[in-house]
């Protein structure tokens, strides 16, 4: 007892000089638990049965945003893949109450998150006070994002990152998965202010800002909430995206017939914001832009690293999956009962690193080595890295081998030449091992399916399904970084490409809420879930839709080009790199559905 | 052996009595510090109090409701107000032209609604315990008093009293009187020790009645608006101030009306565009 007293009496003294030395500490602590019933006396049309078809007055979009906005259909909301995706954070606000909690280390008291749950969609997030790091770039992205806190006096300021691209209006206006959101989070007795700011580099010219009211409502009843994606309109085929060719949108001008917004200010931007668009409103000769007069630049491409610089990254994918991320193609990582397997090696000179880091990730034998295409940032390190794993011997014929390396035979054929010719690649980057089946299986505590995509990115592409660990690494069918490559020469094909994008969202199934679930690993770029291809699969077939639009239209290769068919989506997957560009993608689009047509 | 061992039992409580002696000191002489520096620096006035600096120039960012802010909307509109019926009468006879001819032009520039106008604000320190607000659209100017109003309102904007809001001050220690008592002996035990946050609370009320919306949505001479007025710091620089304001009238509005306004700092006075009052 005596102990115990002590001990509360320095834990006391210790609470009180910390309470003393750090009053702003103390300060933070505004307490924002309760149940808060959302206030819509702001935005109500908005908010409530959503703005009119291609109104976006008061909203800085620029001119991909806007691209983008009009060519959004709102029959895509009928698709299965998109029923369940919930408001994301930047929107979490704009509809149903909301409950806030604070969740406490239990031995320090202090307040390490606070927890924000939404009845409508039945979304929570988490705001982290606990100086936590932000995940890799390359981690998965959410609805919700990663979200961290800090108190300035009676602000609780929120950053987030991580988002899923998601519409904040329902009605085309997009921030991309490279937005960003910061909140301040006000409390004045009973009302709970929430401010946000919306920044994308990709689709807005400034920053969203708005506002969200609560009033504190102990009394209310909150409601659970249920989504089961169906398929609601019968007869579509596989792969249908709604949309429109966006400068054919029949509805722009929706809003300036039933609720007389000025045709200048309808189309939004960042001018329509400020006190001097009034003047403009009011000036009968005032021009709405076009929509060629604000293009935006694509995203440059980031420097080339120096490979003896550059360090390789690995993160846990799901269970026993994990993928590495060096200069190349992403290589995943599987780690089995007794063995490893891993997809693709990346170049020659980067092996060693990649070994170091499977030697980091465990210490079981390479086994299998796996390519999804022929290609050198898939294949380069093959005969380093299968050097540092081996074959099982069942014949005692003396010497290790290296590990299998398996490929599609079509990557063989690419790899390798007839007799008597200079193959392009060193034989000892080949596999030595294919298939020539649709399928093929392999185990390692978990089935291994090795699906082949035929004449996808190339006409070898394989996509890796890992069963028990609910993990696919999808090769160069897709990527997070840049239009699908579509390597024509060697088999690769535009209807290819969309129909292993959609066999891709057929395997995967998400855990709920359109998330989680089934993790993809991209050719290239970050940790994804069905969504993201989705997301992607959308868009490349939405592109392939405007091209052929042009092509009906009688447009030739360079009026396409100037017709910048992909605009909207350049900033985000437009960036240049040594073998393909947004020019290129066009190019091999356009050619493939025009021959499609003769 | 036996010399060194009680030596040892003895130590041990007397360690822990002394980290504990030591906690407290240091606990106790930071105390004294902190009260001294709070009893010793009692702000003059309003002003040298401001725990934030409103004062410059904000230009609004009109991102929401625009439909209803930056054109006029149609008579007949209540979109997102909680206008009961009474209101609503009043809203649809809406005449701009009577308020014309009448000089009432400045209806919808009312306190209120004044905020929510497309347009720049100055806020400045009128004097050390009067900080005026300052529109260019319709030319209004507010004045918020941190002591006695030196007017009386019943005109557009009333009269508003300022203060900058506190915290509850309930902290256990504070209560306890020990973080303010245990040196200066000045304060008793049980006084709560509040401290401002950053915001500045202002009650305005014996306004003139006029509009909520430009279309004539009334409010009456019952109203009592009180506005929280917050400025965020951005990491790219910007600054914003964020006005949420409550408005209860007891005649035209089935509830509160609660909206928020932001307001962009300007680095500079530009794009100040002084216009009077337009009914339309």
């Amino acid at each position: 007892m005596k102990h115990s007293s002590n001990t509360s009496l320095l834990n006391a003294g210790l609470v009180l000089l910390v309470g003393i030395v750090c009053p702003c500490y103390v300060m933070g602590q505004v307490d924002l638990s309760g149940d808060w019933t959302l206030l819509m006396h702001e935005d109500e049309a908005w908010r409530g049965p959503g703005p009119e078809l291609g109104e976006y007055e008061g909203l800085p979009l620029n001119a991909a945003g806007k691209m983008r906005a009009w060519s959004w259909n709102a029959s895509i909301n009928t698709l299965p893949e998109h029923q369940c995706i919930p408001l994301p954070a930047d929107d979490f606000t704009d509809f149903g109450n909301i409950r806030i909690w604070k969740e406490v280390d239990p031995a320090t008291q202090r307040v390490i998150a606070w927890h924000e749950y939404t009845e409508w969609q039945a979304q929570e997030r988490v705001i982290w006070m606990d100086s936590r790091p932000r995940p890799s770039e390359l981690a998965a992205h959410t609805w919700q994002g990663f979200s961290t806190g800090k108190w300035d006096r009676n602000e609780l300021t929120i950053q987030t990152t991580h988002l899923k691209e998601a519409q904040y209006e329902r009605v085309g206006t997009y921030r991309s998965d490279r937005g960003t959101l910061t909140e301040h989070w006000i409390r004045h007795g009973n009302y709970l202010t929430i401010m946000l700011i919306i920044s994308d580099p990709v689709y807005l010219a400034k920053p969203l800002v708005r506002t969200r009211q609560y009033a504190l409502d102990p009394d209310q009843t909150m409601r659970g909430y249920n989504c089961v994606p169906t398929a609601e309109i019968a007869g579509r085929r596989p792969g249908y995206v709604p949309d429109y060719i966006p400068w054919k949108n029949p509805f722009k001008l929706d809003a300036v017939t039933r609720y007389k917004v000025p045709e200048v200010a309808v189309s939004g931007g960042p001018e329509t914001m400020y006190p001097e668009f009034v003047a403009k409103l009011k000036n009968p000769n005032a021009r709405v832009p076009e929509i060629a007069e604000t293009r935006t630049s694509p995203t440059a491409a980031p420097p080339t690293s120096n490979l003896n610089d550059l360090s390789i990254t690995a993160l846990r994918v799901q269970r026993n999956v994990y993928m590495l991320h060096g200069a190349g193609a992403n290589i995943t990582v599987q780690v089995g009962d007794d063995s490893v397997y891993v997809v693709d090696s990346e170049f020659a000179a980067l092996a060693p690193k990649i070994v170091a880091a499977i030697k980091q990730i465990t210490n079981k034998p390479l086994r299998y080595v796996i390519n999804t295409s022929f290609d050198a940032d898939h294949t380069g390190g093959n005969a380093e890295v299968a050097k540092a794993g081996n074959q099982i011997e069942m014949y005692p014929f003396g010497g290790e081998t290296p590990a299998t390396i398996v490929a599609h035979e079509n990557v063989l054929k690419r790899m390798s030449a007839p007799t008597g010719q200079v193959s392009p690649v060193s034989d000892s980057l080949w596999p030595t091992e294919t298939y020539a089946t649709p399928q093929m299986q392999l185990y390692n505590g978990e089935g291994i399916q090795l699906i082949h995509e035929r004449a996808a990115h190339t006409d070898g592409d394989t996509i890796v399904y890992f069963h028990g660990s609910d993990v696919i690494s999808s090769g160069d069918i897709f990527s997070t970084e840049t239009y699908p490559v579509i390597d024509r020469k060697n088999g690769g094909t535009f209807s290819g490409i969309l129909q292993s994008l959609n066999h891709i969202i057929e395997l995967s199934i998400p855990k709920g809420q359109q998330e989680g679930g089934t993790y993809i690993v991209p050719g290239h770029g970050r940790i994804c879930d069905q969504a993201d291809v989705v997301n992607y699969r959308d868009m490349v077939t939405m592109i392939g839709h405007r091209i052929a639009d042009l092509i009906a239209d009688g447009k030739t290769l360079e009026q396409v080009l100037a017709a910048q068919p992909t605009m909207d989506f350049d900033g985000r997957y437009g960036a240049p790199t040594p073998n393909w560009t947004k020019d290129t993608f066009i190019e091999a689009v356009y050619n493939e559905l025009k021959e499609s047509k003769k | 052996m036996s010399a060194v061992r009680p030596s040892l039992v003895s130590t041990r409580p007397t360690g822990r009595r002394r980290r504990i002696g030591l906690t407290l000191w240091l606990c106790l002489a930071v105390t004294g510090l902190h009260a001294q520096n709070e009893k010793t620096v009692p702000p003059a006035n309003a002003k040298a109090a401001a725990p934030i600096d409103f004062t410059g120039q904000w230009v609004s960012v009109v991102t929401e409701d625009w439909r209803w802010r930056m054109v006029t909307p149609a008579k007949g509109d209540f979109t997102s107000i909680p206008l009961n019926q009474a209101g609503q009468k009043i809203g649809d006879a809406w005449d701009p032209a009577k308020d014309e001819a009448a000089g009432l032009q400045c209806k919808a520039y009312a306190a209120p609604n004044i905020l929510r106008m497309p347009e720049r604000l100055r806020i400045s320190w009128a004097d050390d315990d009067t900080l005026k607000l300052e529109t260019d659209t319709g030319m209004q100017t507010r004045m918020f008093y941190f002591k006695e109003p030196k007017s009386k309102g019943g005109d557009w904007q009333g009269v508003s009293q300022a203060f900058w809001e506190l915290t509850t001050g309930y902290n256990f220690f504070s209560v306890m009187g020990i973080d303010n008592n245990v040196q200066s002996g000045r304060q008793a035990a049980g006084q709560r020790v509040r401290k401002p946050t950053s915001s500045l609370t202002v009650v305005t009320t014996n306004i003139r009645p006029g509009y909520i919306r430009k279309n004539g949505v009334p409010f009456s001479d019952k109203a009592v608006l009180t506005e929280y007025f917050d400025r965020t710091n951005e990491s790219n620089g910007d600054s914003w101030l964020v006005v949420t304001s409550i408005l209860d009238d007891p005649v035209y509005l089935n509830q509160p009306f609660v909206i928020t306004t932001q307001f962009q700092k300007q680095t500079d006075r530009s794009g100040w565009n002084q216009t009077p009052c337009s009914a339309r």
